[in-house]
């Protein structure tokens, strides 16, 4: 166990993630009045390939996600909206929240009560609930709907396919939109697309470090812009920004939380309306510090040996990009060949997990039983027995993301406390507790 | 004993009908998981495709690899295989499905590992125009999978005649389905339900010269069987024929289903026997006109077809009989009770697991059929 006491302050980037994540959900509102095309749909991928449009809003399936999932009582109106409708509760507790949102109308309404009307939806579908709740949107709203899948596998097959689909949806894009895709902003964004992805990955390198420079809760939120932006100039000077910062603490030994005295891997997500369920270990000088979701997003080389480094940029690989295919398959390539879908690929994820744990020098991992999604839970029995086998002691609690009626918190804070405890871990003093709750901002 | 009857007989007894065609035949035997994996080219190969279905008995052997919250079917069919089984099955395969039946193959190809274990990426949106490009490279790496595991050439003649014979047998089943619109059916759902779940599990020449036969006894009875209400049944793979058999016991005929152990599986036209064959295949597919509400994407195409059933079928109510659990079909109720509604369908949304809680079964699945005697009586 790892005693020592180290310098720990608060996130400087913290800021400029929020004043961009606020940005990003303004912009919803204020796309059309400049004559913007709003985007609908789980746009967490190929936003490079949507930039061929120009500027674009992109509120997800529904704005206020964020928002309902720190207010349960109106999170659960919600949830109960869309089984008022006949779906069923066995439906991905997210989608459930985003389909509340459709029925209620939020999802078209801004803070002011003015209403949006979505362009077109567009869904990167590797999920068939997100798929799904593309087919409920566009039929309720009106909206035509353009889906591009994404296999797990990387082969030349599937990349190929990727390739296909994208050249084939421009000129649906420039029909439902009016507007010609512009190859000079395509190859922009995807440039940009590829460092963040890069950045993104060195910076979850970086948590390799002990002290680890920021932890799971930290990452979690200051992924957003990553997610949102990365294919504009604002999400690379962020990642940019972010990536210093991790280094500077790194050189000046700052941990994320004043101690580590154990290190955890958090396998499966947590729960969106209790995340402060990340920070749990740090009431006994302990942090989360690795995911397979914070790790997925970035752009990594793996090797035959199953080790993983951040891949290179473009400048890196001496890389031009100059025509509408050369930023089309260097997006494919991003997607398919670089960002770890292997989450959604349980071939591959136990052992990976194993390697998760080793490469963040963790002591024992918790797994997030999620009922709210049935692709993430995939192979996670067997990524537990594949981590108890490498020594690795761990924990597991239950919880649906989305749902707080299906999670018991004095049940889940009472099985991770026997399970800390079972470690040798014993609660550090109040001090220390509070000095870790103000790193987070 | 009649030709139905053997139907019955062979998918009680598919473990061991299966094993004795493996030492007839000299041949292996592949379990598939999907509707999307193309037997033609297993079949082509001297491979037995065996549909892997579950017991539906009570189970404890699963809980290390499945968590509680996992659809009965998929969690049945694991234990079955960790059960032992499925001792006779060679290779397993799976086109990409839902997140729990690829849970299971998964769970199978890591803890008893099969001599192949294959999954292949199978599009959501299944009719975009790029799908037809990948399929055909896809099956044509199944192709040189399967020949490379066996060490031998699966020819064009191998090819063709067995496509021949999966078209035949799926002609076949369409004569049956058709016989299901008269009156006054000769056949109830759950013999029905016999017939298409024998044929994932049996060699399909064998299946198919018994379907004749069935046929021929078909039409020569005379039947005078009242059919009660009539009956659509919805559900994804469902393999329960008792709660089929209960149902119709209550004074109903099931007289057409939409599920993928059922119409699913087989219909649609044919595929070509001359020509590019892989392609024809692949087009077949892609383009049937009954699709899994997992791949049913930007377009839908099952709704439709459901409801040209209710038309062609005169169907009188709906019975969905949802797996627990089962996320892609949860997506599509609303959307198909408001088309039930606007046509003043009776619709009854019945949950299932591994066991059956009988009474109230009863009860609902009565007081629905009251409803539609009722409102048939009003006219």
């Amino acid at each position: 166990m790892n005693n020592t006491q180290y310098e720990t302050r608060p996130v400087e980037s913290w800021a400029k993630m929020k004043e961009l994540r606020r940005a990003h959900f303004k912009h919803t509102w204020e796309a059309a009045g400049h004559g913007e095309p709003i985007v609908m749909g789980m746009t967490e991928a190929l936003l490079g390939y949507l930039a061929g449009l120009g500027n674009f809003a992109d509120p997800s399936y529904g704005p206020y996600y964020t928002k309902l999932m720190r207010n349960p009582p109106e999170l659960i109106k919600v949830l109960e909206a869309t089984e008022a409708q006949g779906h069923t509760r066995d439906v991905c507790s997210s989608m459930r929240c985003y389909l509340g949102q459709l029925y209620t109308g939020m999802s078209t309404t801004a803070p002011n009560g003015s209403q949006i009307k979505p362009t077109f939806l567009f869904q990167v579908t590797n999920c068939h609930t997100m798929a799904q709740t593309g087919n409920t949107f566009s039929e309720y709203l009106g909206i035509p709907y353009l889906s591009i899948d994404l296999p797990y596998d990387d082969t030349p097959i599937s990349r190929e396919y990727v390739y296909q689909q994208m050249v084939e949806g421009i000129p649906w894009i420039e029909k439902v939109t009016g507007r010609p895709y512009d190859d000079e902003k395509l190859i922009e964004a995807v440039k940009n697309e590829w460092e963040c992805m890069v950045l993104w990955a060195k910076i979850v390198a970086s948590t390799r470090a002990i002290p680890a420079p920021f932890d799971l809760r930290h990452l979690w939120s200051l992924r957003m812009p990553m997610l949102t932006m990365r294919h504009r100039k604002e999400g690379v000077e962020y990642c940019r920004m972010l990536y210093d910062e991790a280094q500077w603490r790194i050189k000046n030994n700052i941990s994320a939380r004043g101690m580590e005295r154990m290190r955890f891997l958090h396998e499966g997500f947590p729960p969106y309306h209790y995340i402060a369920i990340l920070k749990q270990p740090n009431e006994y000088g302990a942090i989360f510090v690795i995911m397979e979701n914070s790790q997925g997003h970035g752009a990594w080389d793996r090797y035959a040996d199953g080790s993983w480094e951040p891949t290179k940029t473009l400048q890196e690989l001496g890389r031009e990009l100059r025509t509408r295919e050369d930023a089309l398959r260097a997006e494919v390539e991003l997607y398919v060949t670089y960002m770890m879908s292997s989450t959604w690929y349980p071939k591959y994820r136990p052992k990976e997990a194993v390697r998760r744990a080793q490469d963040w020098h963790c002591d024992a991992a918790v797994l997030g039983l999620d009922r709210g999604c049935h692709g993430y839970q995939v192979s996670i029995m067997e990524t537990k027995q594949e981590l108890q086998k490498a020594g690795f002691p761990v924990g597991s609690y239950e919880h649906s993301q989305s749902d707080p009626r299906e999670f018991s918190l004095a049940q889940t804070l009472d099985r991770l406390e026997s399970f800390m405890e079972s470690l040798g871990l014993t609660r550090i003093c109040e001090a220390n507790a509070e000095k870790a709750e103000e790193a987070v901002d | 004993m009649r030709a139905l009857e053997k139907f019955r007989e062979i998918f009680a007894q598919r473990h061991e009908y299966a094993r004795e065609w493996k030492a007839n035949h000299d041949g292996r035997v592949a379990g598939y998981f999907c509707i999307y994996v193309p037997e033609e080219i297993l079949y082509a190969a001297n491979v037995l495709p065996v549909r892997v279905i579950g017991s539906r008995e009570p189970e404890d052997v699963t809980e290390p690899y499945i968590t509680g919250w996992w659809c009965p079917h998929t969690r049945s069919a694991l234990a079955e295989a960790l059960k032992g089984r499925y001792d006779y099955v060679d290779a397993i395969m799976i086109g990409n499905s839902c997140p729990h039946i690829f849970q299971t193959f998964f769970s199978w190809s890591r803890n008893l590992s099969p001599s192949l274990a294959y999954d292949f990426w199978v599009p959501m949106n299944l009719r975009n125009p790029s799908a037809l490009e990948m399929m055909s490279k896809q099956f044509k790496e199944l192709q040189d999978t399967v020949e490379k595991w066996l060490g031998k050439s699966i020819t064009r003649d191998d090819l063709r005649q067995s496509i021949a014979t999966y078209n035949d047998n799926r002609h076949l089943l369409h004569q049956l389905y058709e016989l299901r619109k008269k009156d006054e059916p000769p056949i109830s759902g759950a013999e029905t339900m016999e017939i298409t779940l024998a044929g994932m599990v049996t060699d399909k020449e064998n299946h198919s010269r018994l379907l004749r036969e069935t046929l021929k006894e078909l039409e020569d009875t005379n039947s005078h069987r009242d059919p009660g209400v009539r009956l659509l049944l919805l559900a994804s793979e469902f393999d329960d024929v008792e709660v089929v058999r209960f149902i119709e016991s209550l004074g109903a005929t099931v007289v057409i289903d939409e599920m993928c152990t059922g119409s699913r599986y087989f219909w649609g036209p044919p595929a070509p026997t001359d020509g590019d064959l892989m392609r024809g295949l692949v087009d077949r597919y892609l383009n049937r006109p009954s699709v899994c509400p997992h791949k049913d994407i930007v377009e839908r195409y099952r709704l439709p077809q459901i409801m040209r059933f209710i038309e062609e079928y005169r169907v009188q109510g709906v019975v969905y009989l949802l797996e627990k659990f089962c996320e892609p079909h949860g997506y599509d109720l609303p959307k198909l009770k408001a088309l039930f509604e606007a046509r003043g369908l009776p619709f009854i949304l019945l949950e299932v697991d591994l066991t059956t809680p009988v009474g109230q079964f009863r009860t609902r699945v009565e007081a629905f059929l009251d409803i539609i005697r009722e409102k048939a009586a009003i006219g």
